[in-house]
């Protein structure tokens, strides 16, 4: 779920280091994830995750660990999950480690809670609902969401949003820090590059991490109810640009989508399409098509800015 | 499909799958992996279709009536495709008339 580009094959023949393990708590008070052996990675785990709460649970495990970190001897790491989408992968070094337990977090944050699932989504809440922003890889999830949060509406996620299947829905903010990819197109205009160059966190060769200031994000665990889903149609700017144009989505559209993009190992097959449907009557359901992301943001922002958040239908 | 399956083979929802309606469009719910399958027009007629054991004789009498002005070759051969396509998804079954 998360991008892990230090991906490789296990070697089943490295060796672990024989440190002793220690354990932590990592996320909600009233139910968080146990985590064995996170030491190295800890101080690379805000770049990538913001608002989750972090307790040293003790060098005993209290229980069986929902993640266990196992460092190898070679400076590599691998990431282990257990449970429901449960996962095993491997990374060069802390930095991708950090990124990768980031995603285990919120998949076991998830798969707990029967009731919600992840979207492969950006979102931002504009006044008191939440716009969620979905489509498939490099349909400008991210940087529709990030140009929403450029023009001063609150950030929500960029990769991945938690979702209940309820009607009315609502969108939950797992905390995940906002990417983008470099170098930024050239269309995307002198705020956007000012936004990505005063919010950078981290910078690699073709990704930056951002840091948004509190109030500007929300953070881990925010909830506010969905208002519109927009499935993103972009188009290549050389086909010619008319313009972002916004018109009514077909349920069947926007539930096979999210069908393909949804996170939800622990929802049975049934209960998911028939939560989904849900999602896609407690929202309004749009296709929005462009080939600005900085275009789309703007019609976004003046289609929901100021009008009625009552939805539900 | 048609030269090989005897005359008195009929075809049938598989009970065990779920189907979603929406909008008027068809979403079923495999039940060995739980994989869910969007159908497309036709399979989603056919599958409205057999709510009763049919044979494909019967199926492309029945499509070739509805829909006069298309050619019967291109019906038959569409749905035999279908009931290919269903019947190795397990989202419809086969039976022998008179057979269990």
């Amino acid at each position: 779920m998360v991008e892990s580009t230090g991906r490789q094959t296990l070697d089943p023949d490295a060796e672990q280091t024989d440190e002793q393990p220690g354990f932590w708590w990592i996320g909600p008070e009233t139910d968080p994830v146990l985590v064995e052996n996170a030491e190295a990675v800890m101080p690379y785990l805000p770049y990538y995750l913001a608002g989750w709460g972090i307790v040293w649970a003790g060098d005993a495990a209290p229980r069986a660990p929902d993640i266990r970190i196992v460092e190898q001897t070679d400076g590599t790491f691998q990431v282990l999950s257990f449970g429901p989408g449960g996962a095993d992968f491997a990374f060069d070094n802390p930095y991708d480690a950090a990124n990768g337990l980031a995603g285990g977090l919120i998949s076991v944050f998830v798969g707990r809670n029967p009731r919600m699932i992840c979207l492969h989504a950006g979102a931002a809440q504009i006044d008191d609902g939440l716009v969620v922003v979905i489509g498939d890889s490099f349909a400008g999830k991210s940087s529709v969401a990030l140009h929403l949060a450029v023009l001063g509406h609150r950030f929500f996620g960029d990769d991945q949003i938690g979702v209940t299947l309820d009607n009315p829905s609502l969108g939950l903010c797992l905390g995940l820090m906002p990417k983008v990819r470099l170098p930024l197109p050239e269309d995307c205009g002198d705020p956007f590059r000012e936004f990505v160059d005063g919010y950078s966190s981290m910078q690699g060769d073709d990704m930056a991490y951002l840091k948004l200031w509190e109030g500007e994000a929300g953070t881990f665990g925010d909830t506010v109810p969905v208002r519109a889903l927009v499935f993103l149609d972009r188009k290549d700017p050389a086909t010619g640009d008319d313009g972002p144009r916004l018109h009514a989505a077909s349920r069947p559209e926007l539930v096979k989508t999210m069908i393909r993009t949804a996170f939800a190992p622990h929802v049975a097959s049934r209960d998911l399409l028939a939560g989904l449907t849900r999602l896609a009557d407690a929202a309004d359901s749009y296709h929005l098509t462009f080939s600005s992301s900085r275009d789309a943001a703007e019609l976004l922002s003046s289609e929901f800015r100021g009008t009625p958040t009552e939805t539900v239908r | 499909m048609s030269s090989d399956t005897p005359a008195t083979t009929t075809y049938i929802r598989n009970p065990a799958v779920a189907a979603t309606e929406i909008d008027a469009e068809t979403f079923l719910v495999e039940p060995e992996e739980g994989e869910v399958f969007y159908l497309d027009e036709i399979s989603s007629a056919l599958w409205r279709f057999l709510t009763e054991a049919r044979s494909e004789d019967d199926i492309v009498e029945t499509f070739a009536a509805a829909f006069p002005d298309t050619d019967r070759a291109k019906i038959s051969a569409d749905i035999d495709a279908a009931l290919v396509d269903m019947d190795t998804r397990a989202l419809i079954v086969k039976r022998q008339a008179g057979g269990p």
